[in-house]
């Protein structure tokens, strides 16, 4: 199944009571599948049916309230008509899950992959979890409801995907049993906000900035509480499901490697394929896959980048002002001082639904084992890598 | 560590609740024999302030921030926005 179908699949097995959604390339098929799942009877939820991403998500957002498990999806430009219910949820501390099939933003005009509708939300307040393929994708939907309504954290939660490069490729995918996800993800309540007509309370007063503070101290707090949480959940979920993600990051052939790469989102799939060239070739080289830019793990990027001498960064997306990608930006911060001594490189590419291919990376492993000076950032494509 | 409120987020019941009416310089005074109680005042206060009695409306002078848009809007020009002086 493609990567949309994945997404939906695993939102109906954690039998959500609400859906909107607004249909947007690449994300379209996903709403398709979940209007099929209602009208054939295998997903018993009310389907909204809005005007604009704006009020879907402020729709979801009284629904959640009400006491209902939503789901929704977007992409791009839908993202950003989103941007105002966006932060409101997160900082309402209202669990739901949303799916991004990640697309380019525009100008100009474009319908193709890219992160940059996501990440330019990484400080929107959500857990943002970045997939690398259509399994992950359907397993993140069902560890997602379980990270997002865990009493300890209470945070919305974005399942984002490559599009078209995972939202409409089609590859094999298990989907568990309603018992086994039954089993694993309990129904959802939520004791915290609940509105109940025969108990007015007040939602969003005019709040005074001490306590405005308090909140978004409370906010800060659990966003950090849900580095632990992400990782309890994936044990949890291996344990069930006999298959599992690392939580925050995954460390793929890094045991005794002096180069690393780091990737997030789809490339991560290619990467490895290429580190398993150049490990034929006897190149050192291992690759470190970022699953939650928010939050992000910043101790396990230390603790990972520890021993290796030169770090290269694969960005499908840009950070504007810094001149680099986000996830390089992030991981710079991360290190720090422990960046000293180490080569740090950046390489941009795979925007607009252009591809970062197997070539490409071997040739930024091969500019990694070379001991020339070179730029901190190469744009593929408009760089020689 | 001190917090000042057990509330995760800004929804509850008994949550603080910023009195606007320590804003107001100038107060709505109805004159009752005026008032005609066609509720036009009610449904235009944008804080929610104003309270019906027995024979006329008032503002809840907690919450009014003496906008005037009560007084505006009153038919009967029944209401009068009057200056306060802090003493």
């Amino acid at each position: 199944m493609d990567g949309n179908m994945a997404a939906a699949y695993g939102a109906m097995l954690c039998r959500p009571t609400v859906l909107s959604a607004y249909p947007i390339t690449p994300q379209t098929p996903l709403v398709e599948y979940l209007a099929n799942f209602i009208a054939d009877g295998l997903l018993d939820a009310e389907m909204i049916e809005a005007e604009s991403e704006h009020t879907v998500l402020s729709a979801l957002q009284g629904a959640c309230l009400a006491g209902g498990r939503v789901f929704t999806g977007t992409s791009s430009q839908g993202l950003a008509l989103m941007y105002e219910p966006y932060i409101r949820t997160s900082t309402l501390r209202l669990p739901m899950v949303m799916a991004i099939a990640n697309r380019e933003v525009i100008s100009p005009q474009s319908v193709w992959g890219g992160q940059q509708d996501a990440v330019t939300l990484r400080d929107g307040g959500w857990i943002q979890v970045y997939c690398e393929n259509n399994q992950e994708i359907l397993d993140s939907v069902i560890m997602g409801y379980k990270i997002a309504e865990d009493p300890e954290i209470l945070l919305p939660l974005n399942v984002c995907y490559d599009g078209f490069y995972l939202s409409h490729m089609s590859e094999g995918v298990d989907v568990p049993s309603q018992k086994l996800v039954d089993r694993f993800l309990p129904p959802f309540k939520i004791d915290h906000i609940k509105l109940d007509p025969e108990e007015p309370m007040a939602v969003d007063p005019l709040t005074p900035g001490d306590l405005l503070t308090e909140y978004r101290f409370k906010h800060v707090m659990a966003m950090e509480r849900a580095k632990k949480v992400i990782e309890r959940v994936d044990h949890e979920f291996r344990a069930r499901f006999k298959r599992g993600y690392g939580g925050l990051i995954e460390a793929y052939r890094t045991e005794d490697a002096d180069l690393l790469l780091v990737t997030m989102g789809s490339p991560s799939g290619t990467a490895r394929v290429a580190v398993d060239l150049a490990r034929d070739q006897g190149i050192p080289v291992g690759l470190l896959k970022i699953r939650t830019l928010r939050p992000f793990p910043v101790e396990k990027v230390v603790e990972a980048v520890d021993s290796k001498r030169v770090i290269a960064v694969i960005d499908r997306n840009v950070c504007f002002g810094w001149g680099t990608g986000v996830v390089f930006m992030e991981v710079r911060s991360a290190l720090g001082a422990n960046a000293d001594g180490k080569r740090l490189l950046n390489f941009v590419g795979g925007l607009g639904g252009s591809d970062i291919t197997v070539d490409h990376i071997l040739g930024i492993i091969r500019k990694m084992g070379r001991d020339v000076e070179m730029r901190q950032v190469t744009w593929l494509g408009i760089h020689d890598v | 560590m001190a917090l000042k409120t057990p509330f995760e987020a800004p929804v509850g019941k008994d949550l603080y609740v910023v009195k606007t009416g320590e804003w107001r310089f100038q107060k709505p005074v109805v004159k009752k024999e005026k008032c005609t109680r066609c509720g036009i005042c009610f449904i235009f206060c944008p804080t929610n302030s104003i309270r019906e009695r027995e024979d006329f409306y008032e503002a809840d002078l907690e919450t009014c921030k003496g906008c005037g848009i009560c007084a505006n809007e009153c038919h009967a020009v029944a209401i009068t926005m009057e200056v306060e002086r802090k003493e």
